[in-house]
Parts: C-alpha cells; sequence; structure tokens
C-alpha cells in the first residue's frame, strides 16, 4: 500500500468484523436527540438553551471516538456514521438558525453547498474504492469541528457575520485541496 | 426568554469558551506544523498533515480574533 494510501484509508481499515449495533454508534445515533430540543430553544428565542443543546451535539460527537476507543469497536461503517451525522446534525442547524434570522443566509447557504460537493465527492471516492469508506483529510477534520461552533456562534449572536464570512472562503480552500486527492489521485487497492 | 445564567456571564461563556479552545487550538497545530518542517515533503502523507495543521492555525487565529472583536478589543 503506497502511503497516500495508507494516509486516505488509515481510519478506514478495521482489524476485526464490529457489529454496526456498538456503545460508539449509539453515542452517535443519540446525537440526533440533541435536534428536538434545539428547534424547539430556536423558536422559542432560547438563545442559552439552544447554545446549550449544540453544545452536547458537538460533545457527543467528541465522546464516540473515545467510546469507540474504549470499548475496541472502532469500524469503517462507523466512521462513515460520524461523518454523515455530522452532516445531517450541522446542516440542520445551519438551515434552522438562517431561516430564524440568527445567521447571513447567503454564507449558510454558501456552506451548506459545500457540504454537499465534499459529500458528492467522498460518494466518487467511496465509488473508486469499491466500498463504504470515509476519506480521512486533516484539513476538513478541522474545517467540520469549526461547522459546529458555527452553529454556537449564531446561537450565542457573538461576531456572526465575521466568522460565517471567513468560514466560506476557508471550506473552499479545503474542498479544492482535498478534491484532486478524492477524484484524481490514485486509491488504495 | 427564559436565561439560564446571566447575559454578562453568557457573554464571559462564550468568550472563553471559544477563545481558550481556539487558542489551544492555535498553538496545538502550530507545534505540530513545527514538528514536521524535517519531514519529506515529497510524502502525500506530509503534505497533507502540512496543509491541515496549517487550517487548524489559520482557525485558530479566527476563533482567538473574533473573540476580541466580540469586546471591542481590535
Amino acid at each position: 500500500m503506497s502511503a497516500t494510501a495508507a494516509t486516505a484509508d488509515a481510519a478506514v481499515a478495521p482489524a476485526r468484523v464490529v457489529s454496526p449495533w456498538n456503545p460508539a454508534n449509539a453515542v452517535t445515533a443519540s446525537r440526533f436527540l440533541t435536534l428536538p430540543p434545539l428547534y424547539w430553544a430556536v423558536m422559542h428565542d432560547q438563545r442559552q438553551l439552544a447554545t446549550l443543546f449544540i453544545l452536547i451535539c458537538g460533545l457527543l460527537d467528541k465522546v464516540d471516538g473515545l467510546v469507540a476507543k474504549i470499548f475496541n469497536c472502532r469500524s469503517a461503517f462507523g466512521e462513515l456514521f460520524d461523518a454523515i451525522t455530522d452532516a445531517i446534525c450541522y446542516g440542520f442547524a445551519l438551515v434552522l438558525v438562517a431561516a430564524h434570522g440568527w445567521a447571513p443566509p447567503l454564507a449558510v447557504a454558501a456552506v451548506i453547498a459545500l457540504g454537499l460537493t465534499n459529500a458528492g465527492m467522498r460518494t466518487l471516492y467511496a465509488k473508486r474504492l469499491g466500498r463504504a469508506a470515509n476519506y480521512k483529510s486533516y484539513a476538513m477534520e478541522r474545517v467540520v469541528a469549526y461547522t459546529g461552533y458555527l452553529i454556537g456562534f449564531a446561537t450565542g449572536a457573538m461576531e456572526v457575520p465575521y466568522y460565517y464570512w471567513l468560514f466560506v472562503p476557508l471550506m473552499a480552500v479545503v474542498l479544492v485541496h482535498d478534491a484532486k486527492r478524492m477524484l484524481v489521485d490514485p486509491v488504495p487497492a | 426568554m427564559t436565561e439560564l445564567i446571566p447575559p454578562l456571564a453568557f457573554k464571559w461563556f462564550l468568550t472563553l469558551f471559544t477563545g481558550i479552545i481556539a487558542g489551544v487550538w492555535f498553538v496545538w497545530d502550530a507545534v505540530k506544523l513545527i514538528r514536521l518542517r524535517t519531514a519529506n515533503g515529497a510524502d502525500p502523507v506530509v503534505r497533507d498533515k502540512r496543509f491541515g495543521y496549517a487550517v487548524g492555525v489559520v482557525i485558530g487565529a479566527i476563533g482567538v480574533t473574533g473573540c476580541l472583536l466580540f469586546w471591542n478589543l481590535i
């Protein structure tokens, strides 16, 4: 396996077969439970509560990785499920705060469009690979973490235009960087 | 509107939460980036890490700067 292949696939090579019904995936799935109360809080102008719920959602994202290590249940499916959960939770929350007027709709639309492009490229990468896999990108990991904060900045009314409009070009640059590696460079055997 | 904590405490919470994490993020990725300066730049893994850590440094700087803007310090 080449060095490129090792990086791209480092996080998705399970040493053994792991059931998808494991504690780490349960924690990941539990993140969806924060969305209804988040919706309620935003709709009722409860900024502090909304911040609390998005904080819990973000913390659970960190906890699932820890649980996977403790219970030794890391898997390709778990990595993919985590990425999909990130996209759904953060995507929903971004649309919610934009629709409620807490975030600039144009910036949110740009972020969603870039996120969908990223998801599309990852799907193409998985097709090239011939199996379900989550592409490992150091830069995109950081950008996704920033996305979680974007929602918190909106619920907390903290320098919203500044954080949102700086995020868009940053994500675009990372996307262009990852596009070459996902769509052009050789995939692992 | 129900408030869990007073508005000023909430503002401080947001500032400290963001500022501390962004500051640590900046230093953490800067150190990792510096440690890679002698690594082989022809290796795609190294290049990917360098780019990722550089993005982390930028995000950290954006976070800290935003905290200062939040209090009209810059």
